[in-house]
């Protein structure tokens, strides 16, 4: 079988990409492993996010299918008083900002939608997992062995261009020495546990603060913090992340961890859920921050999780994969087309360009957590409106960055000018910055490091 | 307006708003503010905002940080150096 486009994983990064494909009269064959609806975590949408579905033309029904529209998030800190709250917005053409919603969604339910959408807009839909990658001559991807779900046999589909949209799986970047090594990243010492929980008191006070639908943060002490993001009338998600030491010395079952931190981290957690039900299973994700080098190359694009997850904290994953899947269809049509076929990385410029919006991010949690006095500063007074726009999501060159909020945080986070020479040449790309706070990991940063992925050098977990 | 006026006109305000009735003996120029926990964020950042609109100036998003706040002196070394 061959296609122009093989897009593998048929998540929200994959859908966004195959309909953003198709406005350019691509149609693509995507390979989703698992059958839909299934359950995922990644619920909470920022302004940015909503409005990739707003240029699918899914506005409508998105409301139709009454996801809860977000009008910000609110953050309440160690003192009950020194709670914060970021609106949704939006800039019109001016770059003049404007209110807006967002919505929260039950991913089982809102993947699926994605996926039947891009469907309906031409992709063609293979249940199947995607096992090697088709390698040519010169070592260029063309294209993946795919395991076919119904018959169990192993076929192979050509492609000009494979999209890796596998999510935290990471297909392509698992499968040695396409991509280029995958780092552990800064929050990788973090473990998130969560479910679904009803009967909770959600805030109702007729302001856009108080909206009912809101995700709130909370938080007491560093990189210790839980979410509670509103899925429908009755089902909250509510999930607890903390560093994986913290978890192992209390030596709690899963479960009994989550139902006393529900109780312990915050007493404005514990005051929206009085009586704990839960709706669904306790699950967890250890060690879920990480980077993969070089995502880009002849023949392949990663996209969203399956190059780069930081932490979830602001819920920018949904945003930063959606926004990927669009951005990648007009370079995939120009490649298409016969640009940049002679170049050791056709798709360097678009790599340059993800890598450094993601780089925002990374600043801005970082920020967060080492510098919460200087973070609360910009937010309060001195640059609320550059906040609003990295908490929408609007991360990237076009979109004015880097502000001067985000110099401010490069300044305090001593990462100025480093960054910028790292682009220069193809083995200082991208150094994750999850190697300044864990220097002892420096060796598999180094450029002829004997040791490839974190994985081998973390050995048998 | 030289460092002890600057001292004194913060001293006045950390007085007033956070600590009426407080003996003005007991907050001296090294006396620690947010370490101690005299100062929680949120106050701290009215503190700033005070600085702010009293001496004419605007912080920096790094400037506002522990050290450059902790205390009265590290306040006036920082109010003086902005308006230097
Ligand atoms: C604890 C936690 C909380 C989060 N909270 C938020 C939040 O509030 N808001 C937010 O925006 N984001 C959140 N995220 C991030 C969010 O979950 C992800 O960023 C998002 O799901 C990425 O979408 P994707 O399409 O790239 O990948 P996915 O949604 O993971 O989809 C990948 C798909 O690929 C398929 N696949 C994988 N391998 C293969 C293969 N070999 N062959 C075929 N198919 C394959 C999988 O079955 C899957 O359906 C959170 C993440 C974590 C860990």
């Amino acid at each position: 079988m061959k296609t122009d486009v093989l897009i593998v994983g048929g998540g929200p990064g994959g859908a966004a990409a195959a309909m953003f494909l198709a406005r350019e009269g691509i149609k693509p064959v995507i390979v989703e492993a698992e059958t839909f609806p299934r359950y995922h975590i990644g619920e909470s949408m920022t302004g940015a996010g909503g409005k990739v579905l707003r240029d699918l033309g899914l506005a409508e029904e998105m409301y139709r299918r009454k996801y809860p529209t977000k009008q910000g998030v609110k953050v309440y800190g160690q003192s009950t008083a020194g709670s914060w709250f970021v609106p949704v917005t939006g800039r019109d053409e001016n770059w003049n900002l404007f209110e807006w919603d967002t919505w929260q969604v039950r991913r089982s339910d809102f993947d699926k939608m994605m996926l039947d959408e891009a469907v309906s807009r031409g992709a063609t839909l293979i249940h199947g997992m995607a096992g090697k990658p088709l390698l040519k001559s010169d070592g260029s991807v063309g294209g993946a062995q795919v395991r076919m779900a119904d018959s169990d046999k192993v076929q192979d589909i050509e492609s000009e261009v494979l999209l890796d949209c596998s999510g935290q799986a990471t297909w392509l970047a698992n499968r040695g020495g396409v991509t280029g090594p995958k780092y552990l990243g800064a929050y990788d010492k973090q473990i998130a546990i969560f479910s679904q929980v009803v009967d909770t008191v959600r805030d109702n006070g007729g302001t856009r603060e108080t909206h009912k639908d809101n995700a709130v943060i909370f938080y007491q002490k560093k990189f210790h913090w839980g979410w509670f993001i509103p899925l429908d009338e009755q089902v909250v998600s509510v999930g607890i992340v903390c560093p994986s030491a913290y978890f192992l010395e209390k030596k709690e079952s899963i479960r009994d961890f989550y139902i006393r931190e529900l109780r312990e981290l915050h007493p404005e957690l514990s005051r929206r859920i009085p009586e704990i039900k839960l709706v669904e299973d306790v699950h967890v994700i250890p060690n879920y921050s990480y980077q993969v080098n070089g995502f880009c190359g002849k023949g392949f694009i990663c996209i969203g999780d399956a190059h780069r997850f930081i932490d979830p904290i602001f819920s920018f994953g949904l945003t930063v994969t959606m926004r990927e899947g669009q951005f990648v269809a007009p370079v995939v049509r120009a490649y298409l087309e016969g640009a940049n076929r002679d170049k050791a990385n056709p798709f360097a410029e678009h790599q340059l360009f993800c890598e450094t919006g993601i780089d925002v991010l990374e600043d801005v949690l970082d920020s967060f957590w080492e510098h919460p006095l200087s973070f609360a500063h910009c937010v309060y007074s001195r640059y609320t409106e550059y906040m609003t726009d990295m908490f929408a999501g609007r991360i990237y060159g076009h979109e004015r960055q880097p502000t001067p909020a985000l110099l401010s945080f490069r300044k305090l986070l001593k990462r100025e000018g480093e960054r910028e020479r790292s682009y220069e040449t193809a083995d200082q790309y991208s150094i994750p910055i999850g190697s300044r706070y864990h220097p002892e990991r420096a060796a598999i940063w180094e450029v002829n490091s004997p040791v490839e992925t974190t994985e081998k050098w973390l050995g048998p977990r | 307006m030289d460092e002890p006026e600057i001292k004194a006109a913060v001293k006045t305000y950390i007085l007033n708003e956070y600590l009426p009735g407080e003996d003005p003996a007991a907050l001296t120029d090294t006396t620690e503010l947010m370490t101690t926990g005299i100062l929680d964020s949120i106050a701290v950042l009215k503190v700033v905002t005070f600085l702010e609109s009293h001496f004419g100036i605007t912080l920096e998003p790094h400037e506002a940080v522990v050290e450059n706040l902790n205390t009265l002196s590290a306040i006036a070394r920082l109010v003086m150096s902005k308006k230097a």
